[in-house]
């Protein structure tokens, strides 16, 4: 034994570079899954503590006509637990008549300390009670503003106008944070009371519940006018969001997980297959195949233990740079979280190990089994073709069908299960995988001949390696493939929604400027501010709309409620109908929803909404389901007249102006921002909407270009590690080529010619999975995580893109093997006797 | 040969991944660096507080009266109601607690804002438990302002009060005596006492007017019940117990107390099975020492009579030193008082170590148990042992 592990160590260290390779692929896909995979649970858990921002964690908010007088009760009952908020915009004079946001919240309780200079109060923070109109805000805050600490800020608020005078600074560590204290001016709720005009009025008050029992205990408590929120209900549906999108993410690294696991496979059959010259000796010399297989399991295992561990290291720090992508988007999209590091999982621990660990082990064994199943004879022989390739073939069309058979079953499954949603991908992604040796022959045949016709006998050589036998080529070719169609799956996916995105933008986006005004900031436009505007020389129409919540039976939906004109209904999509059906049915009191909440309010046209206002119960059929991706937790459109009527609220949260054609849309939006300037309203043009909404959009899916980038590396190595395993199985072969009198450039060019052939081939081959994958996600995962659909848009430019990445990406990972290829002179290789 | 290739290739592919792990660890720094805490924090903020010179001073003795001073002095910066105190159960477990109230004027007027909310007076209150059995101690802290009811003090009848932190009372016939209801539900513990004082106020210094410094107006004013019967119940980890014992109330306001030189205090109270009672407290200076510094003493006898006891009188003496682990301070947790004159040396020792209390102020405050001489089991008493600015 001491002999066979020798002689085993020998053979290893003969070739490091193929041992370093093997170690590299196997610890680049353990760092490819373990980082998505820490980069979630960090993301979860900054999210899980944003709740927390400023004032502690609460898991309710009490809102409506809130009074000091109702604080004081609760302060009674539950200490600690409650904290006060009053806020509002205001509008900053002296610079650019910005506007900021008055944040009073209870000082004393929330940032009560001692100083440390041994006397007791809260002096740091007093400053705030002691001094009237006295605010802290941070440095990137008073910059925009102009100011200083110290200085003081001329204020228009409903209270009045005010002298607020800087007395420190807020210091923001992050950049979520200082995302969130932006146009903040922090202060005490005294100061916060008077300058809003807020005497006895608090905006919310946030309580923490230990139960949800307790909380609905508490619910009877509270005064008619008001009502309490759960933060945790809010929590839970964003959380729900965040999982969507971290699904997706999940996804991606899946995908990468899938091309690892052929890396890993593959590399180990490369290791068991380079010895079985040296197997077949040691198995004539008597060595008997438990000895081997264990000395295969020894290498395979240090090197799985090795390959881990650096993969596992190299994740980690990898998931850092995820995490910061991941949380700019879900900052972007829902709302700012702080990056709180990243947390290792447990999860991450089992990944690494058992993807490094028992995947390695696992994926010998084909080999492990193939090598010592063969005589003696034929493994110390010359290269033995597969000979057994009718009965391979079968194999893999059984494989493509079952495969493809289980896809479609757990996709038909359970049409709400996201997690269903993804295995049966995955088994349709599979099976395809099946076909691509064969289909890889096919080409390459065909590739043979084409290569024939330029390069002749050089050319046939070329495409030898993949036209004859599903052998070592066509794994590379899958894996290259998989990454491939990964890539392409995805980008179509978001090519698509990009470009639905655009279209929908398009439609809706009619008014020529736009008037929003931001619920953080409590604000609402005027109705006389609208009526000023309609008389503005040059304008042709205003559509006025609100936004509300309705309570139904079973939760809260979210209303938007407008009185636009045909021509603006006109913008609308609908999955059912055309606009000009529904047009009439929305005027007179039906309801239009978006397809997020059909999806999962299970909504259909001609369906009945029920809301409850003052006691009574309102129905409101449904005519329509529109296209809609601005929330994904799902709209009901009504018309305001229908709106007003019903629920007797006539404010209005947002408007559209429509001008003439030949009207100044520039001169005319400053003439509004002029009229109706106060805190949280805000004047958009019609393409800044559209621009800024287009940059959220890229911003989310910045962090999906990594993972896809990833996944192509990872299917390199494999390249890399499948052609330097050719390189040795085919030395005789190359051997007699040399010893014909090809120059070392002849066959370094052929060399590169073949594996480009490889990445061109592959790129192909990863154009229809990639499309299906795109559609998949797009009709599966999409819907399923969303409740949006889109059209299927492929763009000639990804699917290039694929083809070419593929091919530069094989060429460079082939770079090395050729040129150490060219660089061996004949007599080495019939030295070699390989 | 194969050696040097490994060698080779391994610091190749070595360096390539060091650096790229490098290169994304440094490039994240400006990202990940200060996101342990949540919370905004106050790195720079203007003048703080008025200073003293707006703020009634103590600068001579008053008359103090009942029940008037029992309530708030707004007009001075400081003020606090310090309840401490050794109970029992029946089967002899020992309790300590400590409740007390702070005021703190933020400025000497009230800021004119319409709000009902303003106001110039902040109130904390420190609660703690030390279950000597069980070796545990529990603090909490609360902060309010007397705004809207939510914190406050007054003399007739006599409250302290801090959310739903309350104590409430009635004057006795005699000088300064109080009965005293206290219910205070903290996170991990509850009391729900009943306080009757067993003997009249004791003032101390010259007739309350306690010297802290060299400095006239480096004094408080200061007087004690230093010997209050108490009998009520402890929550504690779901459980009840009755209880029994003797508290000590002390009641202070002043302006500016510390000299710059000195950094805090240590102060002992000390109820003898005797009857008689001692409050011995001395300032100390940096660097150690509180030899030099101040020091103030008041022995009381079983029918309330007190003398005042000079820095002569009183020797302490450090015994033994606990470092606490969380804060890294020392502090002296075992001493020797000896007051010759009265015959007594007696031995002070903590009923457990750490009794360190660390929220906004970090001082101890802890239960002690009184010996009449070192390694004795003989109990003569017990008391409370506070030590700032270790």
């Amino acid at each position: 034994m001491k002999f066979l592990l020798l002689a085993w160590a020998r053979e290893t260290f003969r070739n490091p570079l193929l041992l370093l390779l093997s170690v590299i692929g196997v610890a680049l896909a353990v760092a490819t899954v373990v980082s998505v995979d820490v980069a979630n649970h960090s993301a979860r858990s900054s999210f899980l503590a944003a709740s927390s921002d400023i004032l502690g964690d609460t898991t309710h908010r009490i809102v409506g006509e809130v009074t000091d007088e109702l604080y004081v009760a609760l302060r009674k009952n539950f200490g600690s637990k409650v904290y006060p908020i009053v806020e509002g915009g205001v509008i900053v004079h002296d610079s650019t008549d910005v506007q900021a946001k008055i944040f009073g919240t209870d000082v004393v309780t929330q940032f009560g300390r001692f100083s440390s200079d041994g006397t007791f109060g809260t002096s740091r923070i007093g400053i705030l009670i002691s001094q009237p109109y006295s605010v802290i805000a941070t440095q990137e805050t008073l910059d925009s503003i102009g100011k200083n600490v110290g200085d003081s800020i001329l204020i228009d608020s409903r209270g009045g106008r005010f002298h607020l005078r800087v007395v420190g600074l807020l210091d923001a560590d992050t950049p979520v944070q200082s995302q969130t204290f932006k146009s903040l001016l922090l202060t005490d709720i005294a100061t916060a009371q008077s300058v809003l005009g807020m005497k006895g009025q608090l905006s919310a008050i946030r309580i923490e519940f230990s139960s949800s029992d307790e909380a609905d205990s508490h619910q009877e408590m509270l005064p008619d006018s008001t009502w309490l929120e759960s933060d945790s209900n809010a929590q839970k549906s964003r959380l729900s969001l965040t999982e969507s999108f971290q699904t997706n993410l999940t996804a991606l690294g899946l995908l990468a997980l899938l091309v690892a696991v052929f890396l890993v496979f593959n590399t180990m059959k490369f290791l068991v297959m380079r010895r079985r010259r040296m197997i077949g000796i040691l198995r004539a010399l008597g060595v008997t195949q438990r000895e081997f297989i264990s000395c295969v399991l020894l290498e395979v295992v240090l090197i799985g233990i090795i390959a881990s561990v650096i993969g596992f290291v190299f994740g980690v720090q990898l998931s850092k740079l995820l995490l910061v992508l991941v949380e700019r988007s879900i900052d972007s999209l829902y709302f700012p979280i702080h990056a709180r590091g990243t947390v290792v999982s447990p999860t991450a621990v089992l990944t690494a190990v058992s993807l490094g660990l028992i995947a390695t082990i696992a994926a010998t064994i084909p080999a492990l089994r193939e090598t010592s199943q063969v005589a003696p004879s034929l493994l110390t022989g010359q290269t033995y073709t597969h000979v057994r390739m009718p009965y391979q073939n079968k194999l893999l069309i059984f494989g493509f069908v079952v495969s493809f058979v289980i896809g479609i079953a757990v996709l038909r499954m359970n049409p709400r299960s996201l997690m269903l949603g993804f295995a049966g991908i995955f088994s349709i992604v599979v099976a395809y995988m099946f076909l691509v040796p064969m289909l890889c022959i096919g080409i390459g045949r065909m590739m043979q001949t084409i290569s024939k016709k330029f390069y002749g006998v050089r050319g046939i050589l070329a495409c030898r390696s993949f036209s004859v036998v599903p052998g070592q080529a066509s794994i590379a070719v899958s894996t290259l493939c998989l990454a491939i169609s990964a890539t392409v799956g995805v980008g179509v996916m978001i090519g698509s929604f990009r470009n639905a995105v655009q279209i929908w933008l398009d439609d809706r986006l009619v008014g020529d400027v736009y008037i929003t005004s931001s619920q953080r900031f409590g604000a609402t436009l005027k109705p006389q501010d609208i009526e000023d505007i309609r008389q503005l020389p040059g304008v042709s129409s205003v559509g006025t709309a609100r936004w509300s919540w309705l309570r139904s039976t079973d939760g809260k939906s979210r209303v938007f409620a407008v009185n636009y004109g045909e021509k603006a209904f006109q913008g609308y999509q609908f999955k059912n109908a055309a606009a000009d059906e529904l047009w009439n049915p929305f005027r007179s009191g039906s309801v239009i929803v978006s397809e997020p909440y059909a999806w999962q309010q299970n909504v259909k046209p001609g369906d009945v909404l029920n809301f409850q206002h003052n006691g009574r119960t309102l129905e409101f059929p449904v005519a329509g389901i529109y296209y809609d991706y601005s929330s994904d937790q799902g709209i009901v459109t009504m018309h305001r007249n229908a709106y007003m009527q019903h629920f007797e609220d006539e404010s209005i949260s947002s408007a559209a102006v429509f001008m003439n054609p030949q009207a100044d849309i520039v001169e005319i939006s400053d003439q509004i921002e002029r009229l109706i300037a106060s805190p949280g309203v805000t004047v958009w043009r019609n393409r800044e909407l559209y621009d800024a909404s287009l940059e959220v959009f890229d911003q989310t899916f910045a962090v999906t270009g990594v993972l896809r980038g990833l996944a192509i590396i990872v299917a390199m190595i494999a390249v890399i590690s499948v052609l330097s395993m050719m390189q040795i199985e085919r030395a005789k072969e190359l051997a007699v080529q040399l010893a014909m009198g090809f120059s070392p450039r002849e066959i370094w060019q052929s060399a590169c010619y073949e594996t480009g052939m490889m990445g061109f081939i592959s790129g192909l081959l990863a154009l229809p999975i990639g499309v299906v994958l795109a559609w998949l996600l797009i009709w599966v995962i999409n819907q399923r995580s969303f409740g949006w659909t889109m059209q299927l848009q492929i763009d000639a430019t990804t699917m290039i893109e694929a083809v070419v990445l593929s091919t530069i990406a094989a060429l460079l990972a082939g770079l090395l093997p050729a040129w150490r290829l060219a660089n061996r002179t004949p007599i080495h290789f019939i030295r070699s006797q390989d | 040969m194969q050696v040097r290739r490994i060698v080779h290739w391994t610091i190749v592919f070595g360096s390539a991944a060091a650096f790229l792990i490098w290169w994304m660890n440094s490039s994240l720094q400006g990202e990940t660096e200060n996101s342990g805490d949540g919370t905004a924090s106050i790195v720079q903020m203007l003048s703080e507080e008025d200073d003293d010179s707006k703020f009634a001073k103590v600068v001579r003795p008053a008359r103090i009266s009942f029940p008037a001073d029992h309530g708030p002095h707004p007009d001075f910066r400081t003020e606090w109601w310090y309840f401490t105190g050794n109970l029992s159960t029946s089967d002899k477990a020992h309790y300590g607690y400590q409740f007390t109230i702070f005021r703190r004027a933020v400025s000497a007027d009230k800021p004119d804002l319409s709000s009902d909310w303003a106001t110039n007076q902040i109130y904390m209150a420190h609660v703690a438990l030390t279950d000597v059995k069980e070796g545990s101690y529990y603090s909490e802290e609360r902060f309010n302002r007397k705004a809207l009811g939510m914190a406050g003090a007054q003399s007739a009848p006599f409250s302290v009060w801090l959310d739903d932190w309350v104590i409430e009372g009635v004057s006795e016939n005699c000088y300064g005596c109080l009965d005293i209801r206290m219910n205070i539900a903290a996170k991990d513990f509850s009391l729900s006492l009943d306080l009757t004082s067993l003997k009249p106020a004791v003032l101390h210094g010259e007739g309350g007017y306690s010297r802290k410094g060299a400095e006239p107006d480096s004094a408080s004013y200061y007087y004690s019940l230093t010997r209050i019967a108490t009998t009520g119940y402890v929550m504690l980890n779901d459980r009840k117990y009755s209880v029994s014992g003797t508290s000590w109330m002390d009641h202070e306001w002043f302006t500016s107390v510390l000299d710059a030189k000195q950094v805090g205090w240590n102060w002992f109270s000390v109820q003898l099975e005797d009857g008689r009672d001692i409050m011995f407290f001395q300032l100390r200076i940096e660097n150690g020492g509180a030899a030099e510094s101040f020091h103030e003493g008041t022995l009381v006898n079983p029918h309330g009579e007190w003398i005042r006891l000079s820095d002569q009188d009183v020797r302490l003496t450090e015994l033994r030193t606990w470092k606490s682990e969380k804060s890294g301070s020392e502090y002296p947790v075992d001493w020797k008082m000896e007051i010759p004159e009265h015959n007594l040396s007696l031995t002070l020792s903590a009923v457990i170590d750490d009794q360190e209390r660390i929220d906004s102020l970090k001082y101890w405050e802890g239960a002690i148990n009184v010996t009449d001489q070192e390694g004795s089991n003989k109990l003569v008493g017990k008391g409370y042992l506070e030590m700032t600015g270790y």
